[in-house]
């Protein structure tokens, strides 16, 4: 492991105990690497997610922080951004010129982002076009869909 | 044994080890000898050989003396045809410390191929009994002697360490500002000891022809007192760096000593100066360097240039000619060294210290961001972004934090 990549995480690993993001539970996946986290995200109130526990793998790559990490949802998720296979369609998870990755960014950052996903989804860089345009035509047929996928999926206690 | 015997066979013993050590009477009813004879080869590299000298008529009369020699001596000699030649000269040899030098001359010329290869050669033996090959790394006698002599003189006090081999010797010394300071010197029995000390200078062994042959070894004594004017000599310079340790906040190195003549002090958040005191001469204008955003450290650096000529360099320290020349306070080391730490940490790899790469010696120019970072960080991610520019050697690129432009060299 890089020496810039093994200090720094060794500092976010702090900050997530510290100070986590609002409705986000961290922990690395083994106790002696910080190479793979687990994530517990917690639906907003008021969004058809609320009360649901989705559960999130981050991957540090090699070359973190000069890449993102890679997020997978663990949890299916009714979302225009977030596909059957848990990939997730995020500009800050990408790297430019396509994506906003900076080196400022961490994985505090990408918790968080991935937090205000579930809250303002993003129909016009969507994954799923059939859930986007039901998003975009039909937002209560999308809550109700999304709430029953919540209900179904992501009540399970961990 | 009568009184008269044993009075010569005394003497004997000490003319012996006057010129070889550790001789002694083995058996003194068939009067066998035992001792070393020193080989000192052209390549100085030191040598003894075991000799054992058995001379039933006593030590003055060896007409029916018989030797034994190690083995790879023994075989050397033969390897040149010489055991004739030694056996006529145990016969010829007044007494035991005459063949001992006949001894030594004779394995001194093998041993160095002075001697005539005779006609059949076979190929020349290597010492193999593994006293002889110990034997072998040891150094003169003198060597021990001198020693123990250098260190009475220096004063058992200032005695640190001495290792168990006699390979190394660290001394210490208390300069007249009352400072504690070591040297350490390594590789004694070599022909040039290394010294080391935490000084700006390295103190120089010192060898002096140590016995009669003229061959040189180090004068601990002489290497010691060298030391001390030494440290007389850079009493001003040592001032100097404790006025900036004690009553600034010096970035680096982060565990000053005088070994290094640079501090880099911390001027405001984010920005440092460099200043690289001068041994020789440390009262007088430094040479200095800015670090930080260029918005920031402008001012300061354009007030050093143009009153540096009220630097006064007998009637204030360098730190006090900074305060007058900058025309600031240099801020003094805050109590909470982790919260400077956190302020002043790379914005990439979030660590102030980074190993290899020292504390973060960049940082954005904007003025509303000023973030810090290692040059190398900074590298390799405008190194890995399409949007970065090439130019004249720099990236040119963005700042991650605030997206101002940013430079840094490419290498």
């Amino acid at each position: 492991m890089s020496l810039v990549r093994e200090k720094r995480l060794q500092r976010e690993w702090d900050i997530l105990q510290r100070q986590p993001p609002p409705y986000v539970h961290a922990w690395p996946r083994s106790p002696d690497s910080l190479e793979v986290f687990e994530a517990l995200i917690e639906g907003a109130p008021d969004t058809p997610y609320a009360g649901g526990r989705f559960r999130v793998e981050v991957t540090v790559p090699e070359r973190y922080p000069f890449e993102p990490p890679i997020v997978r949802f663990q949890t299916r998720v009714y979302h225009p951004n977030i596909d059957s296979a848990g990939r997730v369609c995020l500009d800050l998870l990408q790297m430019p010129p396509q994506g906003s990755w900076r080196p400022s960014a961490n994985l505090i950052a990408v918790l968080a982002a991935l937090q205000q996903l579930l809250v303002e989804p993003n129909p016009h860089d969507a994954l799923e076009a059939d859930v986007a345009r039901v998003f975009r035509t039909n937002r209560a047929a999308f809550d109700r869909t999304a709430r029953e996928w919540t209900l179904q999926h992501a009540q399970q206690q961990p | 044994m009568s009184q008269e015997a044993l009075f010569r066979d005394l003497q004997l013993i000490q003319r012996l080890n006057h010129m070889t050590p550790l001789w002694i009477l083995e058996d003194p009813s068939t009067f066998t000898y035992a001792g070393f004879v020193p080989i000192k080869t052209a390549s100085r590299e030191n040598r003894a050989c075991f000799l054992r000298v058995q001379c039933p008529k006593g030590p003055a009369d060896l007409c029916d003396a018989s030797y034994a020699l190690e083995s790879w001596a023994e075989n050397l000699i033969s390897y040149y045809g010489l055991d004739g030649a030694l056996r006529k000269r145990l016969e010829r040899a007044h007494d035991l410390a005459e063949f001992v030098a006949e001894v030594q001359d004779l394995l001194e010329r093998c041993a160095d191929g002075r001697a005539a290869v005779p006609r059949t050669p076979v190929p020349p033996p290597a010492p193999t009994v593994a006293g002889s090959t110990l034997l072998a790394t040891l150094p003169d006698p003198f060597f021990y002697r001198r020693l123990c002599t250098d260190l009475k003189h220096i004063g058992w006090s200032c005695l640190r360490h001495l290792a168990m081999d006699f390979e190394s010797v660290t001394l210490q010394a208390i300069d007249t500002g009352g400072r504690l300071h070591e040297l350490q010197i390594l590789d004694l029995m070599r022909e040039q000891p290394t010294c080391i000390a935490a000084l700006p200078w390295r103190p120089t062994a010192i060898c002096r022809p140590a016995s009669e042959d003229g061959r040189l070894f180090i004068s601990i004594y002489e290497t010691y007192r060298r030391f001390r004017s030494m440290l007389d000599e850079l009493e001003p310079y040592f001032r100097v760096l404790d006025d900036f340790d004690a009553h600034t906040w010096v970035l680096e190195p982060e565990h000053p000593t005088y070994a290094v003549s640079s501090r880099r002090l911390n001027l405001a958040p984010q920005c440092s100066l460099v200043v690289e005191i001068d041994p020789a001469d440390p009262c007088r204008l430094p040479n200095v360097r800015f670090f930080g955003s260029e918005q920031r450290i402008e001012a300061m650096r354009n007030r050093f240039f143009e009153r540096r000529a009220l630097w006064d360099s007998s009637a204030r320290t360098p730190r006090e000619n900074l305060q007058v020349v900058l025309m600031m306070a240099l801020p003094p080391r805050p109590a909470d060294m982790m919260q400077n730490a956190k302020d002043n940490e790379c914005g990439i790899c979030y660590t102030y210290e980074l190993e290899g790469e020292g504390i973060p010696d960049w940082a954005c120019d904007a003025a509303s961001c000023g973030r810090p970072y290692h040059r190398s960080c900074l590298r390799t991610w405008l190194a890995s972004i399409p949007e970065t520019r090439q130019l004249f050697q720099m990236y040119h690129g963005s700042c991650p934090y605030c997206g101002e432009p940013i430079q840094v060299s490419k290498i």
